[in-house]
């Protein structure tokens, strides 16, 4: 592969650094720059312990909003609180215009430059690039050439990262143009300047950048397939295992649009649409933070696990549009930033007015060599690397590192690019009790649709330290609010954002839904443990039951099916501990038991991540709350002896948290519907639960109270039951203390005036499901129908019949029958295996309806 | 001379459990090409969707649908009526030397950069370079070398079903010397573009048996693969290294590509636990003249 390479060997570069350096703050007569005159001697003149505490404020904001940036690729995923430094970064209008002019120029070009390889391709046969750099290039994706993209835009938001020299004059040290992300951290620094520091922002004037995410809107909605009015816009995100999830939820909130993730969108019939609760809703436009590579397994990567298969097809007929497009991942290959100037010229005519970082290509033996020799004086970059990963300043790196670095070039040197290392500006940050120097580089964002606009909302980026080049987020260096000076500019149309009629966009996904509804589940779960464990250690039932060794069983059979725990086994076992210490470790925190309580709090807290948005503040902190309580759970330490005093005091404290999580679901949701979704996961949660009991216990209930008159026995069992699912001061207030099994039965089913009765708690789910789809028709397939069934059943078995009539109940018992045929009686323990089996059919169809995949979609569906 | 045959490609998947959301790209619609024109093609998807179709950058005729809803199978079926005609075999009086056509290429690199470069399957490796100066040696005519290659995969190798999947390397069939239609196809692609000539894949059908000459056609039964490499100043001229032949009029033209990944005849994602059991089966067969009729006849009545 021997391209024509005009570059020519790079001149001898004399690199002083700091002292070559610009710096963003005095100039070289010692006086401030413009507007520092007015930033600086406001925080000299703060007393120390003022900014200490505003200090403490920042970092807890930005800690307690969730803003983070993750570090997916060493070791595991980390999440990195945000660093805020309280200076601002200051840009003068008249530079902030220059570099409005410039970025203009490069964008259009570079999106000239997108239009042209995947058509024409008019610059490869004029020989004005290597054909490597195109051709050549993973990221030049052949399926995308010929494929219109709406009104010819491919890039509708950019970034690019400037850095200042040592004359002042910026320049471009990356174009950003695939999935350019920064801009949500930049408006909450901003957010967060503003409440900390009211008055600073009095004394100057300032470009505002509130209306960003409108700017963002406005111009992905020009940006609609066919002219749509109001089209349908969705930011697509891989996940909440990206880097960047926390912007793409906070991007979409304050956009007001929904995040999904791949699963949530389907193609069908050639558009693409969301799953709803109330069905699918088509989707126009797409904020993707998906690289192209992974965007549509059928078309691209099919290994892909983050894409949407078929979604290309939907861009070919012109029926979806992407932004930025599918294929724009080309230019964001570093080693084009050896030409921008020539395409910039090529296209346009023009002489580029913001330089570009001087860029070599590394495919020329020679000229690898000689960077190699002088290696201090330059930085490698891979083409592909992000977020200053693939990145060795020459002069940081080791000797071992850099014959490494050496080998991997020699191996693939198109897959990486020299740049000379240039002396970086610097500014000052706060780092107590001092004022330290940082290097400096700020990400500059872009917006196209019909019109071009450079962003006033910026992201100021700096080193970690003093003494290192290395400006990036991902590897801890921290940021600063970046203030454009000046008027805001009035554009009248910029404010004007069409109100969305669009009635989709307030049905919640199916993803959401089905995680609301697990998430309510699994809460209520390890809540039944924690009750159970408390009131088991309460009630000493070894000693209540002691002497009835059936009755005990009966019990024991209750605990293990409510906790999903065999406790029986435990009981046998011979062991140094108590059976109730060994009996809490396994139900709690044992990991080899799938249904722990911390299995069932992990599978919470999975499905809560996900929906991080939907929840509240007071839900989320509930939920973690309880996550956290667990980590203390006692006797998990090998020194840590648990006793029952400890087990007892903890156990309350889950029942509190996880009682105190629903309370907020139902205080705080800003939703009705979002509410209702927990709500009917922990229904079918409880009557999951009467269930399990009857289906344990009914038998022998029978069998005892036919054997003899003295139902004195039953009593213990009794009361623990009703503990058990909460209703014994219920109980207690209707019928005093005489404990007859009938009467508790009667109050656990079908009582309706008890709010906790399986009957009740049926009619409530039922109730849910018609307020969530009024308009659903109504039939025997609907989960509506199921809490008839159930009801109805319930009803349709009288206990009464077989408690003191031997004879019959003893025939009966031994006869199963089905159970719609309602001549014949059904035994008791078909009965309740029969709702339970009918309590697993309604969680299905729930789930079913609200996932869109119960049945054939036929084909042409109304659309929403 | 031209040979008219009916091809029917049938494709089913099963599943252990109900999939859903499954989208599937084929590439199973006959080229229409100087040597081959198509009478008539259907392609039949149960469940029955819509399917939508385009033509992809190579030039292939691409079909995509979407089964959105639960099914517990798949199937696609595909059936052609196609003549074909015998390729001319003009290019091989060519007297081009390799060095003298690697130098032709770097002229047309634009044009033939698809084809003159490594791609996912098709990987330079040392091994690679060393047989490919040798056997593909700058100083020897282009024609008479790419035919003794192509001979060269009969003489060395060994034609065997099972020993390779998709992903086997070309190192690893250069070293064990055996494979199938496609691991012969893509190593003598590697060759010939390691030694700068420009070569393609191209994937189809081939008529299993011939009456005439009682010889039995490798690679029948199921989708084939040969290439095509370029002889500068005249065409491209098919070789099929798995049966020691020149692309002839019994070889029916379906897609081309740089490598397999371009042409992959049915390529897609369903969701589901459980496993999927995939069956391929082509039935080709030369029609005579009178049955040709009635089926175009047929045909053009509906």
């Amino acid at each position: 592969m021997n391209l024509p390479n005009e570059l020519d060997f790079p001149k001898e570069y004399a690199i002083p650094l700091i002292e070559s350096s610009f710096d963003e703050i005095f100039d070289k007569e010692g006086r401030f720059r413009s507007g520092y005159e007015v930033i600086f001697p406001f925080f000299q003149g703060q007393p120390e312990q003022r900014l200490r505490s505003i200090k403490k404020r920042i970092d807890f904001v930005l800690r307690e909003q969730g803003v983070t940036f993750g570090e997916s690729r060493v070791s595991g995923y980390i999440e990195r609180a945000w660093y805020l430094d309280m200076i601002p970064h200051l840009i003068t209008e008249e530079e902030f215009k220059k570099v409005e002019a410039g970025t203009k120029q490069r964008l259009l070009a570079l999106n000239t430059f997108l239009q042209d390889i995947y058509s024409t391709q008019r610059i490869l046969k004029d020989k004005i690039i290597p054909l490597d750099l195109v051709l050549g290039e993973k990221n030049f994706l052949r399926d995308c050439v010929n494929v219109n993209v709406p009104n010819g835009i491919y890039l509708h938001i950019g970034a690019f990262d400037l850095v200042r020299k040592s004359d002042g004059e910026f320049a471009v040290l990356d174009d950003n143009l695939t999935i350019p992300s920064g801009v949500s951290y930049a408006m909450i620094n901003r957010q967060i300047m503003r409440q900390q520091f009211p008055t600073l922002f009095n004394n100057m004037q300032i470009r505002q950048i509130w209306d960003t995410p409108f700017i963002i809107l406005s111009r992905l909605r020009e940006s609609a397939p066919k002219q749509i009015e109001n089209p349908n816009i969705v930011l697509l995100s891989p996940g909440i295992y990206n880097e960047a999830y926390s912007e793409h939820e906070i991007l979409a909130s304050r956009m007001g649009i929904p995040l999904v993730l791949p699963k949530d969108l389907i193609v069908k019939e050639n558009y693409v649409y969301m799953k709803t609760v109330r069905g699918l809703s088509k989707v126009d436009v797409i904020y993707r933070r998906i690289q192209d590579f992974y965007i549509d397994p059928v078309c691209f990567y099919q290994e892909s696990v983050l894409g949407v298969p078929g979604l290309f097809s939907c861009v070919r007929h012109g029926n979806v549009t992407i932004a930025n497009a599918i294929g724009c991942g080309v230019v964001s290959s570093k080693a084009l930033l050896a030409y921008s100037n020539k395409i910039i010229k090529y296209y346009l005519n023009e002489e580029p007015l913001l330089e570009t970082v001087e860029t070599f290509l590394l495919d020329d033996k020679k000229q690898r060599e000689y960077i190699f020799e002088h290696i201090s004086k330059f930085v490698i970059k891979t083409t592909q690397g992000t977020g200053g990963y693939g990145v060795y300043i020459g002069e940081e790196c080791t000797k071992k590192e850099l014959e490494e670095l050496q080998a991997k070039v020699e191996k693939n040197p198109l897959n990486y690019i020299a740049q000379p290392l240039i002396p970086l500006s610097y500014t000052n940050v706060l780092n107590f009790p001092n004022m330290e120097r940082r290097y400096v580089e700020t990400r500059f964002f872009t917006f196209l649709g019909n019109s071009f606009s450079l962003s006033s909302c910026a992201l100021t980026r700096v080193s970690p330290h003093k003494d290192s080049m290395m400006v990036t987020n991902s590897r801890g260096g921290g940021s600063k609010d970046t203030w454009i000076m000046g008027k805001s500019e009035r554009n009248a149309s910029r404010f004007v954002v069409p109100i969305s009629k669009n009635r989709s966009k307030e049905f919640i996904l199916s993803r959401v839904a089905e995680s609301l509804f697990w998430l309510g589940r699994y809460v209520n779960r390890a809540f039944l443990i924690a009750n159970v464990l408390q009131v088991m250690y309460a009630s000493e039932i070894d000693i209540l039951l002691g002497t009835e060794r059936s009755s005990f069983n009966s019990l024991m059979k209750i605990i293990s099916r409510l906790t999903g725990t065999p406790i029986l086994k435990i009981l046998r076992q011979e062991s140094n501990e108590t059976w109730y210490i060994r009996f809490f470790k396994l139900a709690v925190y044992d990991s080899k038991n799938p249904y722990s309580m911390q299995a069932n709090l992990n599978y919470a807290m999975n499905n809560a991540r996900e929906i991080q948005n939907m929840l509240s503040n007071d839900m989320w902190v509930s939920l973690r709350k309880l996550v956290e309580f667990l980590e203390k759970v006692p006797g998990k330490t090998e020194q840590d002896t648990a006793s029952l005093e400890d087990i007892f005091e903890w156990l309350s404290g889950v029942v509190h948290y996880s009682q105190s999580f629903y309370g907020a679901s139902l205080d705080t949701f800003s939703r009705q519907d979002t509410m209702q979704f927990i709500q009917l996961g922990r229904y079918i949660e409880h009557c999951n639960a009467i269930v399990q009991v009857l289906k344990s216990s009914i038998q022998y209930l029978v069998k005892i109270s036919n054997q003899t008159d003295d139902i004195y026995y039953l009593q213990p069992m009794i009361i623990v039951t009703l503990k058990f699912l909460h209703s014994y001061e219920a109980y207690q207030w209707s019928y005093e203390s005489r404990f007859d099994p009938y009467l508790a039965y009667r109050m656990i089913v079908i009582d309706r005036e008890f709010n906790n009765s399986f009957v009740s708690s049926i009619e409530k789910i039922k109730q849910i499901l018609i307020s969530l789809n009024p308009e659903k028709s109504y039939n025997d397939n609907s989960p509506e129908h199921v809490c008839d069934m159930l009801v109805s059943r319930a009803y349709s078995f009288d206990l009464k019949t077989y408690l003191g009539f031997p004879e019959i109940k003893r025939a009966m018992i031994s006869r199963g029958r089905k159970f719609f045929d309602s001549k014949i009686e059904i035994t008791p323990g078909f009965w309740a295996s029969d709702l339970k089996a009918g309590i697993d059919l309604l969680g299905n169809k729930i789930m079913d309806r609200y996932s869109n995949l119960t049945s054939t979609i036929p084909f042409t569906l109304k659309e929403l | 001379m031209k040979q008219r045959y009916s091809i029917i490609h049938k494709t089913t998947y099963t599943y252990e459990w109900e999939a859903v959301e499954s989208y599937s790209r084929v590439k199973i619609t006959p080229l229409e090409t100087l040597c081959q024109e198509v009478n008539f093609h259907t392609i039949e998807v149960i469940p029955d969707v819509p399917l939508y179709s385009h033509i992809d950058y190579f030039g292939n005729v691409v079909h995509e649908f979407s089964v959105p809803f639960r099914h517990r199978a798949l199937e696609i079926l595909a059936k052609s009526e196609v003549t074909t005609y015998v390729p001319s075999l003009e290019p091989l009086n060519s007297e081009i030397k390799i060095y003298e056509a690697k130098e032709w290429f770097k002229k047309y690199i634009y044009e033939f950069y698809d084809y003159l470069n490594p791609s996912t399957f098709i990987i330079f490796s040392d091994k690679v370079y060393e047989i490919a100066s040798k056997i593909l040696h700058p100083e020897r005519k282009l024609s008479q070398a790419i035919m003794d290659l192509n001979h060269w995969f009969t003489t060395d190798f060994k034609y065997k079903s099972g020993s390779t999947h998709i992903n086997t390397p070309i190192e690893e069939v250069l070293e064990k010397r055996q494979g199938v239609c496609q691991d012969f196809a893509h190593t003598m692609i590697a060759l010939l573009r390691a030694a700068g000539i420009a070569a393609r894949y191209v994937s189809g059908y081939i008529e299993s048996y011939d009456p005439s000459s009682n010889v039995e056609m490798t690679g029948s039964e199921q989708s084939h693969a040969w290439l095509d490499v370029y002889i500068p100043e005249f065409s491209w001229f098919g070789l099929d290294p798995t049966n020691n032949m020149p692309s002839s009029e019994k070889h029916v033209r379906v897609a081309i590509g740089r490598d397999f990944e371009d042409v992959s005849p049915v390529r897609g994602t369903f969701k589901g636990s459980g496993k999927q059991y995939l069956s391929v089966d082509v039935k080709m067969r030369k029609l005579q003249t009178t049955e040709t009729q009635l089926v175009s006849k047929l045909q053009g009545q509906s």
